[in-house]
């Protein structure tokens, strides 16, 4: 079979939105509005970087670059970096040779509009095998670690699964709790019960406060990793998402002290709950955010990236009882940071951007919001 | 004497593996066809070529500390990864 590889254009925005049936989800309806909001609505690039292979008239295959600001050093600089996403082939058009075609492509677009690297943070096994072989490089895990709640469920499940004959009840009462509970269901009745009020400590809202937040980022400082900027501009789109729900659990007194951010998917919420976002001026109040969370959302399944959280804040995340995903599994493709050098024939193999070397693990300042894992 | 599978039969296996998955005929793998550049293999026959040589070396293998490209490009050069990390019966291969 023959393909032609494209650059995406509006009038592909339907096809695009079936095709990602494969990876988004089942409805044509909110896959348009995700790709509207990142690519269209993406504040940090103007027009869609997209490819597209085109079999018969038909959109078969996808790979895009999605816009984002990253600063780094001190004084920082600013740079637009593309992030690799949304990967994705038509089954029937798999193992045809069509892999590197379109991930070389999008590579060569990001050059063609004058980039120097490309950032891949959201990279599910398969495209990381796909990435890993066209020239991407690792910089290192972000070692996903998770707590289990033990909802009344959840307790069920585990006491049937001992028990004769009721044992194959146990599966189905764990789909159950998801099919009943919205995922933000008990935190928000949690925080109703604490009276929203001040004396609660932590308030629960379904917004960010995006001034308040940006104000606390630039108290906070920088020390000058590689990190996204967060400003008003990023926060404001960021957190529309189409795809997921996001919950803000804010500590202030007479300003913002401190905030964490939930993330989860309504169509699909078996993929539990995750920390996407988590600051505070202290350790002690960013033990305190996440004890809330804890408490009061008590998901069946909340997911942190351990190379995100501040090393004094590590044993705070161990003492509530999160453990690493996959442990003593063999498999080592838990979600990291790729980077690739665009140029082609010759990328540099001592990547550097700002002064930092870009597979040096210590150079990055990662959260999990800057990748669509967010 | 070793409980390890001689290098030919681990080679059977590989070329089996990538034929099947990739959808190739056995005949056309041979120990130095290109498999990466020539995008005779791609991103789904890779991930169970990693499953297949973690099972081999009986580890993980952290697969973004080397440049996968290079180092499984053939599967002779494969079946040295598998050979040189068994050998040294360490998982983690060079970063």
């Amino acid at each position: 079979m023959t393909y032609e590889i494209v650059r995406y254009e509006p009038t592909f925005r339907g096809q695009v939105a079936e095709l990602q049936r494969h990876l988004w989800g089942d409805d044509a309806t909110t896959n348009a509005a995700y790709l509207d909001w990142k690519y269209h609505e993406n504040p940090y690039l103007d027009d869609p970087l997209i490819c597209l292979a085109v079999h018969a008239g038909r959109v078969v295959a996808m790979r895009g670059m999605f816009g984002a600001l990253w600063e780094i050093g001190a004084p920082a600089e600013h740079v637009v970096v593309p992030c690799a996403d949304d990967f994705v082939i038509a089954p029937e058009h798999r193992n045809r040779g069509l892999v590197a075609q379109i991930m070389n492509a999008t590579t060569d677009g990001v050059a063609a509009e004058g980039y120097r690297y490309a950032f891949s943070l959201s990279a599910g096994p398969v495209t990381m095998m796909a990435s890993l072989a066209t020239g991407w490089r690792g910089v290192g895990p972000m070692r996903a670690v998770e707590r289990t709640g033990m909802g009344l469920l959840t307790r069920a499940s585990v006491r049937v699964r001992t028990q004769p004959l009721l044992w194959r009840y146990a599966d189905p009462l764990t789909r159950l709790q998801y099919r009943l509970k919205r995922p933000f269901a008990r935190l928000d009745r949690e925080a109703r019960r604490a009276g929203g009020s001040l004396a609660a400590g932590v308030r629960v809202e379904p917004m960010p406060r995006v001034d308040a937040m940006v104000d606390l980022g630039r108290r906070l400082g920088h020390d000058g990793r590689i990190r996204h900027v967060r400003d008003e501009r990023y926060l404001a789109w960021r957190y529309r998402n189409p795809l997921y729900e996001y919950r803000f659990l804010f500590r202030a007194t007479d300003r913002l002290d401190g905030y964490l951010v939930l993330r989860a998917d309504p169509k699909d919420p078996a993929r539990g709950v995750n920390v996407v976002d988590w600051e505070a001026t202290t350790p002690v109040l960013r033990e305190e955010l996440l004890r809330t969370a804890v408490n009061w959302g008590n998901f069946p399944q909340l997911t942190i990236w351990a190379a995100t959280v501040p090393i004094d804040t590590l044993a705070a995340v161990s003492a509530a009882g999160f453990v690493p995903v996959g442990a003593g599994s063999r498999t080592r493709l838990s979600q990291t940071i790729l980077v690739r050098d665009v140029r082609r024939p010759s990328p540099s193999p001592d990547m550097m951007l700002g002064g930092r070397r870009l597979l040096d693990p210590a150079a990055w300042d990662m959260r999990m919001v800057y990748s669509m894992a967010g | 004497m070793s409980a390890h599978p001689e290098r030919g039969e681990l080679r059977e296996q590989l070329r089996a593996l990538i034929a099947e998955i990739g959808g190739h005929g056995h005949g056309v793998i041979d120990d130095d066809t290109p498999l990466i550049s020539s995008a005779l293999v791609e991103s789904i026959t890779l991930l169970n070529v990693a499953l297949w040589v973690e099972e081999h070396i009986d580890a993980a293998v952290e697969i973004t500390s080397f440049d996968l490209a290079s180092e499984w490009e053939t599967v002779a050069r494969i079946l040295d990864f598998v050979e040189k990390h068994r050998r040294h019966d360490d998982a983690r291969p060079p970063s």
